[in-house]
């Protein structure tokens, strides 16, 4: 999206004006019966080498979903649920395994954090969330009463394999080469926590497979791919695969939350429209990442990994330097490390945390 | 289910009357006079009364300690339910070397192990698929596993999936695993979370859990899952209570018996 400056003779535009005022109170009125701002959309283009292997995220939100109630405040919080008495939620229309949904607070202290809505199918007035093991109601979100305002929260779609990347279905399309096993078609990689969950598309299944499956393990077509984390996408194709991503930019910093046990490595979305160096993440701040540590002994230190194109890029902050440094790298300052738009980090925490907020780290919003 | 089981055992203990414990009142010590001397014993604890034969109680014989209900709470504590994941024998469903990890070429199979060693690094590299495990009443995960010389990764992670490919990873220090000795680690599974499904466990995969770049060595007896780790140490304490507690009933009862019996003869 861009903006020009275009110049029309007086007349003309004393003829628009009427239809010009329409559209302007039109929109405040919209504007206001909402009460929130849209959003700015953007797109972004990755490509992906021949023959290569490329980290790949998607820093937009999808659109606003058409379903009703997608904005609003909460009225309560459960262990694993959070209720809006005025919602109106058509019930399961956010927990099908095909179309899946996140929730997003949008306000107070937890703003930013995304919970994936799951079975059992909500009712009118209740989302059950995947709460990461957490019991929401330690999180101590605001509820509307009388006299407080409720966390306010917007209801976005999330992806699938096939909603992401198509089929071959009528009426859909793939964008990626698929094939009849796993070693000649495009490979997308998923991080499951330890290892890497490897899929294709199988032309001769007419579906999503894992590439240990056999015909008779289930389709993959809905396995979810987290806006919040990243993948890692593999090329067979004999030429470039450019994908082009449209969406929403967030107007709030994204808080994601990470695995906090011992060594864990969580691979995550910065949701970066642009690029943004190792300085400006600036992860080692306590109003990024609790209890960030920093050392300077690399084996000591949590450290952030970046894809270079052929293997892992490792920093960590060090602390008696009080500058990010590349591990083995006798350059010492990577303050200036460009990580660019749509690629995904790996974090990786060497101690395991325990409240809520030592599993979360917030990333800047877009632009900020 | 630790927790349940210690209730259980508080329970029958009360139920049974087996042992009985009486909460004394703390009072102030007595205060004595100049010269007088603290007495050695309770002034009127053994101080005898004459009774009647008749009014000797009866007593039943001193049972033997319960071993029958002693065996079963030990064996419940000590047997727990369990579901092997992999013993890592050349059998098939043990699992295999994971394609396109640096376990590849570098895995040994042994008669009930595997060795890892080589330029092995610390990814997840030996895992099985196309299971269907009920782990759902499963409270830890159980490993056992032996460090090996050169190992630099400095940690195990087991990632299990389901049959929707979630995941829930589980990470121990590799300086838990002893050099040289199976060393069997417990890893509480603190709970299954609503987003995962325990009952269909569909595969799992054991490494580093890393993308890769430190050497892995370690030698892997068994992995699997359990319904209680070893008894902890309050578990211990809390059957060598109930076994002296026994001990002491029945000696008592013994003792009281043989001297009910002393006075009896005594009188007639």
């Amino acid at each position: 999206m861009h903006l020009s400056t275009v110049h029309r003779p007086l007349s003309s535009f004393l003829r628009l004006l009427p239809a010009v005022l329409g559209l302007l109170s039109s929109a405040l009125c919209v504007s206001a019966s909402a009460q929130h701002t849209s959003r700015p959309v953007g797109f972004l283009v990755q490509t992906i080498p021949a023959g290569q292997t490329s980290s790949f995220s998607v820093p937009f939100d999808a659109d606003l979903s058409s379903l009703a109630g997608t904005v609003g405040r909460l009225t309560a919080v459960g262990p694993n649920y959070v209720e809006n008495a005025s919602a109106g939620w058509t019930p399961g229309a956010f927990s099908t395994s095909a179309a899946p949904y996140f929730i997003r607070l949008t306000s107070g202290a937890h703003t930013g954090r995304t919970f994936r809505i799951v079975a059992p199918a909500h009712t009118a007035t209740r989302l059950t969330l995947a709460d990461d093991g957490l019991d929401l109601t330690t999180l101590n979100l605001a509820v509307t009463t009388t006299t407080t305002t409720g966390t306010g929260y917007e209801i976005i779609p999330g992806d699938t394999l096939a909603s992401f990347f198509g089929t071959t279905a009528g009426g859909d399309t793939l964008v990626v080469q698929g094939a009849g096993d796993p070693l000649g078609a495009d490979l997308v990689q998923v991080w499951g926590g330890a290892a890497w969950l490897n899929f294709y598309y199988n032309t001769v299944w007419a579906r999503w497979a894992r590439d240990t499956d056999t015909i008779t393990d289930p389709s993959r077509n809905d396995f979810l791919l987290r806006s919040d984390r990243g993948l890692m996408f593999t090329r067979r194709g004999t030429t470039p695969l450019s994908l082009a991503v449209v969406g929403r930019v967030l107007a709030t910093p994204q808080r994601v939350v990470h695995a906090r046990s011992e060594n864990a490595l969580t691979l995550l979305a910065t949701m970066q429209t642009g690029d943004i160096t190792l300085g400006a993440l600036a992860l080692q701040t306590s109003d990024r990442a609790a209890g960030w540590r920093s050392s300077a002994a690399p084996a000591d230190a949590d450290q952030l990994l970046v894809w270079s194109g052929a293997t892992w890029y490792r920093f960590f902050h060090n602390s008696t330097a009080g500058h990010w440094q590349r591990v083995g790298d006798a350059t010492p300052n990577r303050d200036d490390f460009v990580i660019a738009a749509g690629t995904p980090v790996f974090v990786q925490r060497r101690t395991a945390g325990t409240s809520a907020a030592d599993q979360t780290i917030s990333f800047p919003a877009p632009g900020s | 289910m630790r927790r349940v089981l210690q209730f259980l055992l508080a329970a029958t203990l009360a139920g049974s009357g087996v042992c009985s414990a009486q909460i004394i009142p703390w009072s102030e010590p007595p205060v004595l006079a100049d010269g007088e001397k603290f007495p050695t014993r309770p002034r009127a604890s053994r101080r005898a009364e004459k009774i009647s034969p008749e009014e000797i109680p009866l007593r039943a014989p001193p049972a033997a300690p319960d071993v029958s209900l002693l065996g079963l709470i030990m064996g419940s504590l000590l047997s727990p339910a369990s579901l092997t994941l992999s013993s890592f024998d050349s059998s098939a469903g043990s699992g295999s070397v994971r394609a396109n990890t640096s376990w590849v070429g570098q895995v040994t199979q042994n008669a009930s192990s595997i060795t890892v060693a080589g330029i092995a690094g610390d990814d997840n590299g030996w895992g099985a698929t196309g299971l269907s495990l009920d782990a759902s009443s499963m409270t830890f995960l159980a490993i056992t596993a032996q460090r090996d010389a050169g190992n630099l990764a400095p940690s195990v992670f087991i990632q299990i999936e389901d049959r929707t490919l979630r995941t829930k990873v589980y990470s121990v220090s590799t300086s838990l695993f002893a050099f040289g000795t199976p060393t069997t680690v417990h890893v509480p599974l603190a709970g299954w979370t609503i987003d995962f499904g325990a009952s269909d466990i569909f595969g799992w995969s054991i490494g580093g859990g890393n993308v890769g770049d430190v050497a892995f060595r370690l030698t892997f007896s068994d992995v699997g899952f359990t319904t209680s780790a070893i008894p902890e140490p309050s578990t211990y304490a809390a059957l060598l209570g109930l076994s002296a507690c026994l001990a002491v009933a029945w000696r008592r009862r013994a003792l009281g018996l043989v001297a009910d019996r002393r006075r009896a003869s005594a009188r007639r």
